[in-house]
């Protein structure tokens, strides 16, 4: 008794000092903080945004200074706002070995190898905690003890992989600020002065963000019952709160790449930090991210299941990896559904900032990436699709929803055709003449934002519906207004494709300033599928009449591949959509203030790109296929020990990390 | 239910075979009009048309005793799709955008073969059967393909080895981005903010709510507004403006972009690529104001790099027309087409 | 144009969920397919007019443009 609330105490001991190490930074910034509005004079009060209600106050403020000491003044590039000019302007920058020095090579293709390499295990150590804490909690509030076990046991498994993967991301991390000191000095001087304080909170992070992920991995067992648990859970919310402060902070450098703000035109600091952290896109750079790295960690930790099940030789052991793709699947496809509006919403913002921006990349320069873009995010949707599929397979009973999939795939390629017909076309002279014109009267109409619309939403909608057929794909409701349940969903479904559809035709019929918000509408109409619906369903399906258990690794092996498939096309993707927001910048290390002079800052050829990104992805996989394998030498009986209920959990050696 | 297969089946059947009778010229091409203006839902109604009817003959087939093997129908669909994209669209879609739809189709249907355990195994019989070889039948045509195949990648690579006389293919950007501003007759527009001076309502004042409801009927007819006649000589503000550029137009662009706007003007088929089509939905529908006042001021010289390979012969309008000319025209455009600038509010 | 109204499809979605609600004691009317499909229609339709209208509306958008004229 006495040894448990020790442990009590010490943990709760782990978690306040896990919490001081969160608050630190906050604290260490304060002196910043607080000097802020002392440096910033009369114009720096910290307005969120938008013009400065103070105007007026600025002169009254020069006015006062005449006296003192000649201070120089800045106006903020972005937030019009004037403030004193603290910081020394952007290097002016000459293709010379002072500024750019170099191997006999690219410096840039070094920079974006390493830069990528760091994202991919950066993303998928933020998301797999993010998992780990879904998990576990389904593991805390599950009734079923054995179902409870099992989910705490693959949590752990997540979070075993997630630490290896943790040290390989602090030296990608390492390597990468390396390639940046030593190749691009100038630049990420200049970076490094205005983000300074940033810089260091960044650093802070990171050691509470380690600090933490080790407490959290090895009390594990120490903290497996009652209030404890409870508290192991707390510390994963703190874990992902930290490890999302850290992502939120290194986007503000990309951010502030993209759409700088508080500097002045030279790119002098105005001694404002929160309007140089908090620039046009930074908001919507961080959901997308978000958003984006939990759907690529799912993909990937499912694409480990696929392989383990693949390479299984028991029938309990393919039971566990067809269960563990299935959860890592849905946790990724849950974030995959809202992926494409918050790319929506920052696809808004970029043209709000910059228009010409916008057109590079949707309709110029970068369009045809958006087009593979479309097409993998098509794929994604597809492979999801067919993975449910096969997986109404390891059901009895699901039969009867398996023969309507010829029309869902003739939804699903009809969505997914218009989605990906280019604006652009790529056509030979003599198909130029025969068409009579760049224009098609069909192609053309399918290729601008309001067709697509409807492409991708009818997509989404569909995706739902093979949702919710998996859901009650063994089970017969046994509520007494079934039928109408079953009708009524019928009949908001088809409604939805109706109103999606319509929504995307009216939009050629009203100007373009009305058009941009039909999309709203149309999402909404998705969203109320995935919401109404998923609950309708959920409420029919309780107490159904089950006809007969889902047969775990029963799934046909075709699943499987669909989600290795899944979980590459995540991954060329992110590495697709990196490099094309890194390159709307076209010649500017920071836009509009920091010019790149190097012999690099020409756009790379779209085969060029290609293969980069490929080669970035197979050299991800097999690294990743290492630290899998890490993870295996620890344990080798991990799903014995699920599938068979025992006391205790046989004591980890520490060298599964 | 029965009779409602049968009607179906029979409407496929012989929309099938107008379909084939229309590709080999036995009946006129346009026997099924492709309605312009609303060919993009037409197209995939008559695919949903299709899709219903296919899945009926197949049920009756089925129930009459004479199924047709899985692996045909897979095959006799995407060979259908191929064959509908090549022959029945008109203008023809380019190899490029096939190619693309194609390898979906196939994908779709490999996802509809495969989609359950019965349906996969009865997919693989057929070319299992032929692999393994068990027949004299299956035997003789293992024996074709080992031959046949080679032969026709022989085919393949001596077609790619000729000498190929057709011009190059160029990916080319058709809106190249806009410069943040540009500079005509001295004055900095910059293209985010700037408006059409000639906007206006009775007031004086931008309004593009206003100029909205003056311009033409969108679609085929292209009609006037009652009350909104340019021509009518007693039109003050803006349609003395849409006027005014019309007669610009009229005098300096229409021999390019045609009387119609449609890009197909008196000189056009001189150029390759074609003059724009102001008509279509993708030109100036889906542009600011300023960026065709950019576009217009500074021609096809005026391209920014990333336009490369710069394949536009218009010349820089700002040598020959003052910034007013050059507004009244992108003014008369707009209201010549039926279409609205794009804003950003 | 009443259509143009969303107080209408308010109604409607109201006379829908209503009439659901008094189907839904009587057993043989709730699982009546014809009942049924109206009723889902009328929620349904309701539903999505409303959708539109007020998404548009909270963006200082007219969904109802095109009729207006």
């Amino acid at each position: 008794m006495g040894g448990l609330t020790r442990k009590k105490l010490w943990s709760i001991v782990a978690l306040g000092a896990m919490i001081g190490l969160l608050l630190l930074p906050t604290i260490m910034l304060l002196p910043t903080i607080m000097s802020l509005p002392a440096l910033a004079g009369g114009g720096g009060a910290p307005a969120a945004g938008g013009p400065p209600p103070d105007v007026a106050k600025p002169a009254d403020a020069a006015a006062g200074k005449d006296a003192g000491p000649k201070v120089e003044k800045g106006r903020d590039v972005y937030y019009k706002t004037e403030g004193i000019v603290t910081g020394a302007p952007a290097p002016k920058t000459a293709d010379n070995s002072q500024f750019y020095p170099r191997y006999n090579f690219e410096s840039r293709v070094l920079l974006w190898f390493a830069n990528q390499q760091h994202l991919y295990y950066g993303s998928f150590v933020l998301a797999v905690p993010i998992f780990c804490m879904i998990i576990e909690f389904m593991g805390i509030v599950s009734k079923d003890r054995a179902m409870a076990k099992k989910y705490d046991q693959l949590a752990y498994d997540f979070i075993k992989i997630s630490l290896t993967a943790y040290s390989l991301t602090a030296i990608l991390g390492g390597i990468l600020i390396f390639t940046f000191l030593t190749l691009y000095p100038a630049f990420f001087g200049y970076l490094s002065s205005i983000f300074r304080p940033v810089m260091h909170v960044y650093a802070l992070m990171f050691v509470a963000e380690s600090g933490t992920i080790y407490i959290y991995y090895y009390g594990w067992d120490k903290m497996k019952e009652g209030l404890l648990k409870w508290i192991h859970v707390s510390m994963s919310v703190v874990l992902n709160v930290i490890g999302t402060v850290l992502m939120m902070l290194a986007n503000s450098w990309i951010g502030f790449m993209m759409s700088p703000a508080g500097v002045d035109e030279q790119g002098r600091y105005l001694g404002n930090i929160w309007h140089v952290i908090h620039t046009a896109l930074w908001n919507p750079l961080n959901v997308h991210r978000i958003l984006g790295n939990m759907a690529f960690g799912g993909g990937v930790v499912a694409a480990y299941a696929a392989y383990r099940f693949l390479a299984s030789k028991t029938d309990e052991e393919r039971a566990h990896y067809d269960w563990m793709g299935y959860i890592a699947m849905a946790i990724g496809v849950a974030f995959l559904i809202p992926l494409p509006f918050a790319g929506y919403w920052l696809m808004r913002e970029v043209y709000a900032y910059r228009q010409q921006m916008g057109i590079t990349l949707m309709g110029g320069l970068l369009a045809w990436l958006f087009i593979i873009q479309a097409t993998m995010i098509g794929i994604l949707f597809l492979s999801s699709n067919y993975y449910l599929w096969q997986a109404l397979g390891r059901m009895r009973g699901a039969e009867k929803y398996q023969r309507y999939i010829k029309y869902m795939v003739f939804v699903l390629v009809v969505g997914f055709l218009i989605f990906i017909t280019p604006h652009t076309i790529v056509m030979t002279p003599a198909e130029l003449k025969a068409m009579g014109g760049q224009q098609h009267p069909v192609l053309g109409n399918y290729g601008v934002m309001s067709a697509k619309n409807g492409g991708i939403n009818v997509i989404i909608t569909t995706t739902v519906l093979t949702f919710i057929w998996y859901m009650r794909g063994n089970k017969l409701s046994t509520v007494s207004w079934a039928k109408f349940g079953n009708i009524f969903m019928g009949v908001f479904f088809a409604c939805a494709y109706v109103n999606i559809i319509w929504l995307a035709i009216y939009g050629y019929y009203i100007p373009a300033n009305v058009r941009v918000g039909l999309s709203v509408p149309q999402v909404a109409t998705t969203l109320s599928c995935l919401f109404f619906m998923t609950a309708l369903n959920g409420v029919m399906m309780r107490g159904a009449k089950q006809m007969g258990p889902i047969e775990w690794g029963k799934i046909s092996v075709r699943s499987q591949y669909a989600l290795i498939m899944l979980a590459t096309a995540f991954t060329w993707m992110m590495g697709l959509m990196g490099y094309i927001r890194s390159s709307v910048r076209l010649f500017w290390h920071v836009n509009e203030i920091m010019r790149d002079n190097s012999p690099w800052a020409y756009t790379h050829t779209t085969g060029f790109a290609a293969n980069m990104i490929s080669f970035n992805v197979l050299f991800f996989w097999v690294t990743i296929l290492f630290v899998f394998w890490l993870g295996t030498l620890g344990v080798k009986k991990a799903p014995v020990e699920a599938k068979v209920p025992i006391p205790g959990r046989a004591p980890e050696p520490a060298v599964g990390h | 239910m029965k009779g409602l297969l049968w009607i179906a089946g029979l409407a496929g059947a012989v929309a099938v075979v107008v379909l084939v009778l229309m590709i080999f010229g036995l009946l006129p091409a346009n026997t099924v009009k492709l309605v312009e203006g609303y060919m993009p839902m037409q197209m995939l109604f008559e695919l949903a048309f299709f899709v219903g009817v296919f899945s009926a003959i197949s049920f009756l087939l089925n129930k009459s005793g004479f199924p047709l093997p899985r692996f045909w129908q897979g095959i006799a669909f995407i060979a259908f799709i191929l064959m509908y994209l090549k022959y029945r669209v008109y203008p023809p879609i380019p190899f490029s955008v096939r190619a693309m739809y194609g390898t979906v189709t196939i994908v779709g249907v490999f996802m509809w073969m495969s989609g359950n355990e019965e349906d996969w195994r009865k997919f693989k019989q057929p070319i299992l059967n032929v692999l393994d070889a068990g027949t004299r039948f299956h035997k003789t045509l293992r024996t074709g393909y080992l031959i046949g195949i080679p032969i026709l990648l022989w085919g393949f690579s001596y077609n790619s080895f000729l000498p190929n006389l057709d011009e190059p293919i160029e990916l080319r950007t058709v809106h190249p981005a806009p410069p943040a501003s540009t500079k005509v007759h001295g004055k900095t527009f910059v293209l985010q903010t700037s408006q059409n001076p000639y906007r206006v309502n009775p007031e004086g004042k931008y309004d593009q709510e206003y100029t909205n409801a003056q311009i033409v009927e969108q679609g085929m007819g292209r009609l006037m507004k009652p009350n909104a006649n340019p021509w009518d000589p007693k039109a003050e503000g803006y349609l003395k403006y849409v006027r005014e550029g019309g007669e610009i137009f009229f005098q300096n662009c229409h021999f390019c972009h045609g009387d119609n706007l449609n890009g197909r003007g008196l000189h056009a088929f001189a150029f390759n690529p074609i003059p724009a089509n102001f008509t279509d939905p993708g030109t100036i529908a889906q542009l600011q104001e300023t960026f065709i006042f950019w576009r217009v001021s500074k021609g096809g010289i005026g391209l920014p790099r990333e336009g490369f390979p710069w394949a536009s012969v218009m010349p820089p309008w700002e040598q020959h027309l003052t910034t007013d000319e050059i507004w009244k025209v992108v003014l008369f455009e707009y209201w010549h087409t039926g279409y609205y600038p794009r804003t950003w509010d | 144009m009443i259509v143009t109204n969303p107080l209408f499809w308010f109604a409607l979605l109201v006379i829908g969920v209503v009439i659901f609600a008094v189907i839904l004691k009587k057993q043989e009317l709730l699982n009546n397919t014809y009942v049924a499909v109206a009723v889902s229609l009328l929620i349904a339709v309701a539903y999505f007019h409303l959708v539109d209208h007020y998404l548009m509306d909270m963006q200082g958008l007219d969904y109802w443009y095109l009729f207006r004229k």
